[in-house]
C-alpha cells in the first residue's frame, strides 16, 4: 500500500501533467508504424489476434463514418452525412481496404463482434489496472495525483479537446462517438497510470497499459474491430486562448488534415459564420437567439455598446449585481409584452464574461432580477458562494 | 446557499420519497458547451432525482466541478439543485447553456 509520495515523487507531479497535455494536444503527421506497433500489442494484452487489416483515416468523423461503415449501419448513416464527405470516406477506406478484404470485412464484424473486442480489451485493461492501483494507493495519494495530473489533464484535453469534437462529431454521426478508443484524446487517466509507473511505485500494475500509453503518442481516435481497426490522425493545429479554452478569431480553433475540425469562440462551438463574418451578424439575430451562450458570442462578436445603441435600451438601475436595461424596441412584435423587454447585464463570476438575461418588465433591480431567474425573491436570494 | 453559473443549491429538509437515486454524478450537462456541473469522483454524495428535480445528498463536504466555473463545496446535507430560468412573455424558460 503506497501511503504518501515522498518529496521526490511529488515534485514529479507537474512533469507527468505537462507531459500528457503535449500528448493530449498534439498536432502534425503521426508515426503510423509505431501505432501500428502498439495496436498490435493492446491486442495482444486483450487475448485477441492483432487486427490484420489497419485503415488509417484523417478525422475522428472520418473515423466514426468508416468505422460505421464497417458496422454495416450505412443506410442509417447515409441520410445523415452529406454526400461529399460520404463518398471522400467511402473512396478512402474502399482503397485502403480494397473490395474483396471489404466483404470480407463487412461479413465478419457485426456489432456484437465488435462490442466484444472492445469489452474484451476495457476489461482486460483498464478496468484491472484501475481496480489493482486503487487497492495498492491510499486515497489521499490517489487525490492528489488525481488533481495534479488528471483533472488537469482532463481539463484541457477531455474538456475542451475531446468533449467538443464528440459534441460536433455527434451532430453529424451520432452512433460511433462512443464506441472508440479516444486515443491521444486519453491523456487524462493514462497520464494518471503513468505516473504510477515508475519502478518505486507501481510499475508491474500498470505495465498493460504500456501500449495505451505508446499509440497515444501517434494516434488520434481509434476503433477496434476483430481482424481490423480504424485508425485516425492527429489534428493539422490546435489553438486555444489564454484559459486553454478552444479559440480562435478568424480560423478553425481545431483543424483536421481533412478539413474537419471546430470553429470555436473561447471554449464554445460556433458556426463558421460567427468567425468569419461577425460583421454580418445583426442586432435581431442576437435578440431572436434563444440560447444564451450563443446569444453572448453573438453580443460579443457584434460589440455591445453597438447592441445597446442599436436597441434604444436605456439603463433602469445598478447594482453589484449587474446592471437593468429596458428596451421598448419589441413591443410591436406578435406575443410581447407592451411594457417593453428588460434585460440584466451580469458578469459572470469565474469566467468575467457578460451575459444579458432576459427578466420581467416589472422588475426594478439587477438583484430582483437575478433572484426571479431562480424563483427566489431579491430577500431569500443570498448565496454564500458564487462561482 | 451556493451557486454554479446556471445552477443554484439550496439546502432542503430533506429529498422527495420517490426521488431515485443516479448511478452517475453529472448534475447538468450544458448543451452547447457539453459542458458538466458534476460531483468530483470521490465525493462522498449521492445525486437523485425526482420530477426532473436534482439532488443532492452530501455526506461529507461535496465538491461540484465544471470545466469553466470554480469548484463549489457543498456542506454535509441535502440540496436541490434549482437551474436559473429566463423571462420570455410566452413564460419562463429553462436558460441552455
Amino acid at each position: 500500500m503506497i501511503k504518501s509520495l515522498t518529496k521526490e515523487q511529488e515534485a514529479k507531479l507537474p512533469e507527468f501533467r505537462d507531459k500528457w497535455l503535449k500528448i493530449g494536444l498534439a498536432t502534425g503527421p503521426v508515426n503510423r508504424k509505431a501505432a501500428e506497433e502498439a495496436i498490435d500489442l493492446i491486442y495482444k494484452v486483450g487475448g485477441l489476434e492483432p487486427p490484420k487489416i489497419k485503415i488509417w483515416l484523417r478525422s475522428p468523423l472520418e473515423g466514426c463514418i468508416g468505422a460505421a461503415i464497417l458496422n454495416q449501419v450505412w443506410d442509417q448513416v447515409r441520410s445523415q452525412v452529406k454526400d461529399q464527405v460520404r463518398n471522400q470516406v467511402w473512396g478512402q477506406v474502399r482503397d485502403q481496404v480494397g473490395n474483396q478484404v471489404e466483404n470480407q470485412v463487412r461479413n465478419q464484424v457485426e456489432d456484437q463482434v465488435r462490442n466484444q473486442v472492445v469489452g474484451q480489451v476495457w476489461d482486460q485493461v483498464e478496468d484491472q489496472v484501475w481496480e489493482q492501483v486503487r487497492e495498492q494507493v491510499l486515497s489521499q495519494v490517489w487525490d492528489q495525483v488525481g488533481s495534479q495530473v488528471g483533472t488537469q489533464v482532463w481539463g484541457q484535453v477531455v474538456g475542451q479537446a475531446r468533449n467538443q469534437v464528440i459534441g460536433q462529431v455527434r451532430r453529424q454521426v451520432k452512433d460511433q462517438v462512443y464506441k472508440c478508443g479516444y486515443g491521444a484524446h486519453d491523456a487524462n487517466w493514462l497520464g494518471f497510470y503513468d505516473f504510477f509507473s515508475s519502478p518505486d511505485l507501481l510499475e508491474k500494475t500498470t505495465k498493460p497499459l504500456k501500449p495505451m500509453q505508446d499509440l497515444a503518442h501517434n494516434c488520434g481516435w481509434w476503433w477496434p474491430f476483430e481482424g481490423a481497426v480504424i485508425l485516425t490522425e492527429h489534428p493539422i493545429s490546435i489553438t486555444r486562448d489564454e484559459e486553454f479554452r478552444l479559440h480562435h478569431d478568424s480560423k478553425m480553433a481545431l483543424e483536421y488534415p481533412d478539413g474537419w475540425g471546430i470553429w470555436a469562440w473561447h471554449g464554445i462551438r460556433v458556426p463558421k459564420e460567427i468567425i468569419t463574418e461577425p460583421e454580418k451578424i445583426t442586432y435581431d439575430d442576437i435578440l431572436d437567439e434563444q440560447n444564451v451562450e450563443m446569444r453572448r458570442i453573438k453580443l460579443e462578436r457584434y460589440g455591445l455598446p453597438r447592441y445597446l445603441k442599436n436597441v434604444g435600451a436605456r439603463e433602469v438601475a445598478r447594482d453589484e449585481r449587474g446592471v437593468l436595461l429596458h428596451t421598448d424596441r419589441m413591443n410591436e412584435w406578435p406575443g410581447e409584452d407592451r411594457d417593453g423587454a428588460r434585460y440584466v447585464l451580469v458578469q459572470d463570476s469565474s469566467t468575467d464574461r457578460q451575459y444579458a438575461l432576459r427578466v420581467a418588465p416589472y422588475v426594478q433591480t439587477p438583484s430582483e432580477g437575478i433572484a426571479q431567474t431562480f424563483g427566489l425573491t431579491e430577500k431569500q436570494y443570498q448565496p454564500i458562494q458564487e462561482a | 446557499m451556493h451557486r454554479q453559473g446556471d445552477l443554484l443549491f439550496v439546502k432542503v429538509s430533506e429529498i422527495p420519497q420517490t426521488a431515485e437515486k443516479q448511478t452517475h454524478g453529472i448534475i447538468a450537462e450544458g448543451e452547447v458547451t457539453g459542458h458538466k456541473h458534476q460531483l468530483s469522483p470521490g465525493a462522498q454524495a449521492a445525486l437523485y432525482l425526482a420530477a426532473g428535480i436534482a439532488y443532492i445528498e452530501a455526506i461529507r463536504e461535496a465538491k461540484i466541478l465544471h470545466e469553466e466555473h470554480k469548484e463549489v463545496i457543498l456542506p454535509p446535507g441535502q440540496w436541490e439543485v434549482r437551474r436559473q430560468q429566463e423571462y420570455t412573455p410566452a413564460g419562463w424558460r429553462q436558460v441552455e447553456d
